[in-house]
Parts: structure tokens; C-alpha cells; sequence
């Protein structure tokens, strides 16, 4: 695809430093930009704050949410039922 | 798609057949938008083979993750962002470095004027002896009696009259009358003889 894997990168940033400076490296564009809405001179002061959070976010998302293929079929189907129970 | 075999792709119409709206979903649409994707969807429809599932399975819990982590991530940093922001705000409201600024939109009154003025150099003592600057008086009233002392005190820095002192004292008003006299005078002397030597 020649794009990362994000979810072997997560995975490995559970453990590993590097992996996890890889993460903060990949979503700097955004906190950048979220910094735009600050005052200039607190910006430093907001950029490590975010930085915290995306390693919080990081150690803290279950990467087990994420269901494989056939799984998300049934979930739609299921859901699907569902809607129709309700209807009916 | 030639090298599938006539009977798989039967299957996959028959798939796609009965399963619109799952294909039709935004996520399975994009998902097997990927070439690598829809080959191994094909081959995963036709053949139920353990493995060729698993790594179905694998390949879209992988493109799943990254949507969700990549969107999860982004308004997590956003609306931190903005709290964060708020909370900066209001410190600055509160803890202001100008002084000159109004307090708030309507009224002209500003932060500066309402700071309260102090008198702070009053002396929390009840000692004679910490008012006084000039060393010459101060080394005169040490030279009194520790009892002229108190009446001095007492007199001059709280204001009591004699007889308030001698109630305190347990004297009579006569004898707190008589020492606070007698030690004004010793005062006195010693002031005119300094004056004197200085004259000299």
C-alpha cells in the first residue's frame, strides 16, 4: 500500500519508545495545526500538553476494538436485524 | 479478473447479491477499493480456507484501525486543544498583567484603582523603646528603671492615663504621677547635658 501500518506501529508503541516518537512524529501536522487557535506565546506550553495526550492516547487505546473483516459483516448484519425488530 | 474461475465468480455475484448494504457500506466500499483488498476478498468469498480469512480479517482490522486511531486521535487533540486554550483564557482573565485595563466591557473603572492602599508603617509595638530613632534618647531611656520604662510606655505609646497605668500597675496613681515625672526630667538632664558636650 505504501502507506505505514498504523496498527503494527501502535501495537509495537505498547512497548517500545521509538515506535511511539514514530507516532508523535506522524500526527505533528495536526497538533501544528490545533496550535493555530492559541496565543503565540503559549503556544509551546499547548504543544507539550497535546504531545502528553497523544501518548496518553496512545498507552491507553485498545487495540483489540479494531474487528477483522468478517466480524464487521456480522456486525452489520446484526445490526441490520435490529433495525428491523425495531420497525416491525 | 480472468485467472478466477467462472464458478468463484458466480459466488462473488452471488455474495454481492445478498449482501448490498453491506457492500454498499462507506467502509467496505473504501475498503475494497484497495486492488490488494478485493483480490483477497474474492479469494476469501470462494474458498473458506482458514487462512486465506485470517488474512482478510487481518488486512481490515488493519485499515479499520487506522481510520479509527487517525479520528480518534485528531478530535482528541482537537477539542483538548481547545479546552486547553479556555483554560488559558480564563487564567489570564483572572490573573491579569495589566493593571490599566477595564474590568469589564461597560464600566471605566480599572483593575488599578481598586487596589486597596495599605497604611503599613505603623509599628505593632508596645515598647517605648522601638519608636524611638535618635540614639541619644534611646541610650537615656535605657538608662531608667525598668518600672520608669513600663510607665513611659505605657503612657506615650498606648495613651493611658496615670490612672489607668497605676490600676494596671497595682500603684497609686501618685507614685505612676511621680516616676513618670521624675523620669521626663532624668530625660530632660541627659538630652542638656548631650546638647551641652556637643556645644563644647
Amino acid at each position: 500500500m505504501g502507506q505505514l501500518n498504523l496498527y503494527e506501529l501502535a501495537k509495537r508503541a505498547k512497548k517500545e519508545e521509538i515506535a511511539r516518537e514514530q507516532i508523535l512524529e506522524l500526527f505533528q501536522p495536526k497538533i501544528k495545526k490545533t496550535l493555530l487557535q492559541t496565543a503565540p506565546h503559549h503556544r509551546e506550553d499547548v504543544e507539550q500538553e497535546l504531545s502528553i495526550k497523544l501518548l496518553n492516547v496512545i498507552t491507553m487505546y485498545d487495540l483489540d476494538s479494531a474487528v477483522g473483516f468478517w466480524e464487521f459483516h456480522e456486525m452489520t448484519q446484526k445490526r441490520k436485524k435490529d433495525a428491523k425488530r425495531v420497525v416491525e | 479478473m480472468d485467472k478466477w474461475d467462472p464458478e468463484c465468480r458466480d459466488k462473488v455475484e452471488q455474495f454481492k447479491h445478498s449482501n448490498k448494504d453491506f457492500l454498499s457500506n462507506p467502509l467496505i466500499k473504501e475498503f475494497l477499493a484497495d486492488e490488494e483488498h478485493y483480490e483477497l476478498f474474492t479469494e476469501a468469498v470462494c474458498s473458506p480456507c482458514d487462512e486465506v480469512q485470517e488474512r482478510i480479517n487481518e488486512k481490515f482490522k488493519e485499515f479499520y484501525f487506522r481510520i479509527r486511531f487517525i479520528s480518534y486521535v485528531s478530535s482528541t487533540l482537537y477539542f483538548h486543544g481547545i479546552n486547553l486554550d479556555k483554560k488559558i483564557r480564563k487564567h489570564d482573565q483572572r490573573f491579569p498583567l495589566q493593571l490599566d485595563q477595564p474590568i469589564n466591557n461597560e464600566s471605566e473603572t480599572t483593575l488599578k484603582e481598586l487596589i486597596e492602599y495599605k497604611e503599613n508603617d505603623s509599628i505593632d509595638s508596645g515598647d517605648v523603646l522601638d519608636f524611638i530613632s535618635d540614639p541619644v534618647l534611646y541610650k537615656a531611656i535605657k538608662s531608667l528603671t525598668n518600672n520608669q520604662q513600663d510607665i513611659l510606655s505605657l503612657a506615650y505609646v498606648k495613651g493611658l492615663k496615670d490612672v489607668e497605668i497605676a490600676a494596671l500597675l497595682k500603684k497609686t496613681q501618685q507614685a505612676v504621677s511621680k516616676s513618670r515625672k521624675k523620669a521626663l526630667n532624668t530625660l530632660k538632664s541627659i538630652l542638656l547635658k548631650s546638647d551641652e558636650e556637643k556645644e563644647l
